[in-house]
């Protein structure tokens, strides 16, 4: 299993024709890193990827609450959640478990509309 | 006791309350505030994520007034262009008079324009857009329908997801509490896997299950169906693909939305990147063929040979389940691609016979078949008998340079 950063990673060298497919399916490359450019096509970019690098590829999540990444092999609805392991943000464990939860995620919500 | 409808009771009243698809949002936020290429802009995905909540939360945030026709309506080009004219086409009085921003028209479910009372819809939205000047937001559900194509091309489009679990809780416990409920988690928890990401369905189901209680637990919600969301086109091929057996692809296609016309070039498309054994791909091509002949006789009547149709694909899908690897997958089916990049050539190759036509006093077909083939090598002199030529039949730079190129 490969573990890819949500918002940059480095891949090993692919070669030309690799390097295009990814280019042309929506990721980026600037001095070394691959970013994500179009998050509408993450699935294909997601296979693409355990294609071309031969193992399953997951993504790190980021908590909207404590900004803190995980894995979704942490949470307890991993196997029901769709969207398991694609590179967007979520709650992680520690925050799920607090009383105030949805007061948080909107305030949270609030601070980054304004950024 | 309130009967009120919790989804309308707690529908967000702001865009940071709709929960989930931050990065949608986002979007959507930064092409309200005009930071967009296109006009208009189409919110895709499942159904009770928060499209139709998010344009209504954010237009309250940015103080726009918003113009609503959805699904209930009839939409023919006529009752379009009543309701939506003259919103697009002049600057509301209500700018002034209530202080707003100005209005923001909305489509809702505009994948639902089909079929008679809606006759012409698309054609008057692509017409409404054009000429609009006001934002006009679209929502759908599944935007991967021919008929949807020309309102696709003049749009912006942002991809909603089912909501995570974690975030769907948190609403329910803040609903709840609201409502002097005392909830187990895992009842909730149950709840929002039974909806599959659906907020508005966990949340019409919390109301069912918390009908006459003060005091919610596990046990009371195991009456609750899990709902049957239906598959979108990747999610399909993906699953088929990777089944272990023809029994779990075929109940992967029973799932699905997709038409089993598209399903059949898709998974066409998709078996050379399956197979790389020679042997398992003539075997699989061998099924789908089969497939394809029981598509064939099913006519307008023979429905009840649509079964062995899908039996067919999914035995073709799992030819190997042992030797599955993770592929990219192939979509639109390379046939509608290819259509969509010779429309153009089509059109226009129509437009030059119709003017041979005109002049020369045949029809297209003939002036097709017997003038297109001379008239190319014609041009391709690029003498002054061919300029005259083509200014006779009125053709402009673009014909030309098309008969010129074309073989």
């Amino acid at each position: 299993m490969r573990v890819l950063n949500k918002d940059e990673f480095k891949l090993p060298y692919l070669g030309k024709e690799k390097f295009g497919q990814l280019m042309k399916i929506g990721l980026e490359y600037e001095r070394g890193l691959f970013y994500i450019r179009n998050i509408s096509n993450i699935e294909s970019i997601k296979d693409a990827l355990s294609e071309i690098l031969n193992e399953k590829v997951v993504f790190t999540q980021r908590c909207l609450i404590c900004g803190k990444e995980f894995l979704c092999l942490d949470c307890k609805y991993y196997e029901t959640c769709s969207s398991r392991d694609l590179p967007f943000h979520c709650i992680c464990k520690k925050c799920s478990d607090k009383d105030d939860l949805y007061d948080r995620y909107v305030e949270k919500s609030k601070q980054r509309a304004k950024t | 006791m309130n009967r009120q409808m919790w989804v309308e009771k707690y529908r967000p009243k702001n865009a940071a309350e709709v929960m989930g698809n931050e990065e949608a949002k986002v979007s959507f936020i930064k092409w309200l505030k005009k930071k967009h290429k296109q006009k208009a802009v189409l919110l895709f995905g499942p159904a009770g994520v928060g499209k139709t909540a998010l344009v209504h939360a954010a237009a309250r945030d940015f103080n726009y007034k918003v113009i609503e026709m959805n699904a209930s309506d009839t939409r023919t080009t006529k009752t379009i262009m009543e309701i939506a004219g003259p919103a697009v086409s002049t600057s509301s009085l209500d700018v002034y008079f209530l202080s707003i921003k100005g209005s923001l028209l909305l489509f809702d479910e505009v994948d639902g324009i089909f079929g008679r009372e809606d006759r012409g819809g698309v054609g008057a939205i692509v017409k409404i857009i054009s000429e609009s000047q006001i934002p006009i937001v679209l929502t759908a559900n599944d935007p991967d329908i021919q008929k949807l194509r020309p309102i696709i091309e003049v749009c912006d489009l942002i991809k909603f997801r089912e909501v995570r679990p974690p975030l769907i809780v948190a609403l329910l416990q803040k609903i709840c509490r609201l409502e002097n409920i005392s909830a187990e988690k895992e009842a909730l928890e149950t709840i929002v896997q039974n909806s599959q990401g659906d907020v508005r369905s966990a949340i019409n189901d919390l109301q069912t299950v918390c009908e006459g209680k003060r005091i919610l637990r596990k046990e009371d919600v195991l009456s609750i169906p899990a709902r049957n969301r239906g598959l979108d086109i990747r999610e399909t091929l993906r699953g088929v693909f990777s089944a272990a057996s023809p029994r779990e692809a075929r109940k992967i296609l029973n799932e699905s939305l997709i038409d089993y016309d598209t399903l059949l070039l898709a998974i066409h498309d998709n078996l050379p990147l399956r197979y790389s054994d020679p042997e398992n791909l003539a075997a699989a091509y061998d099924v789908l063929s089969r497939a394809d002949v029981f598509r064939g006789r099913i006519g307008t009547e023979e429905w009840r040979l649509l079964s062995y149709v899908f039996d067919l694909l999914a035995q073709s899908t799992t030819i190997a389940p042992a030797a599955f690897h993770p592929f990219n997958i192939i979509f639109p089916p390379t046939k509608f691609s290819l259509l969509k990049r010779t429309a153009t050539e089509r059109s226009l190759l129509e437009s030059i016979c119709a003017k041979i036509g005109e002049k020369c006093h045949v029809s297209k077909r003939s002036a097709n078949l017997e003038f297109i083939p001379f008239l190319k090598v014609i041009l391709k002199k690029e003498s002054d008998q061919a300029s005259k030529i083509a200014a006779w039949l009125r053709l402009d730079e673009e014909s030309s340079n098309y008969l010129k190129k074309v073989d």
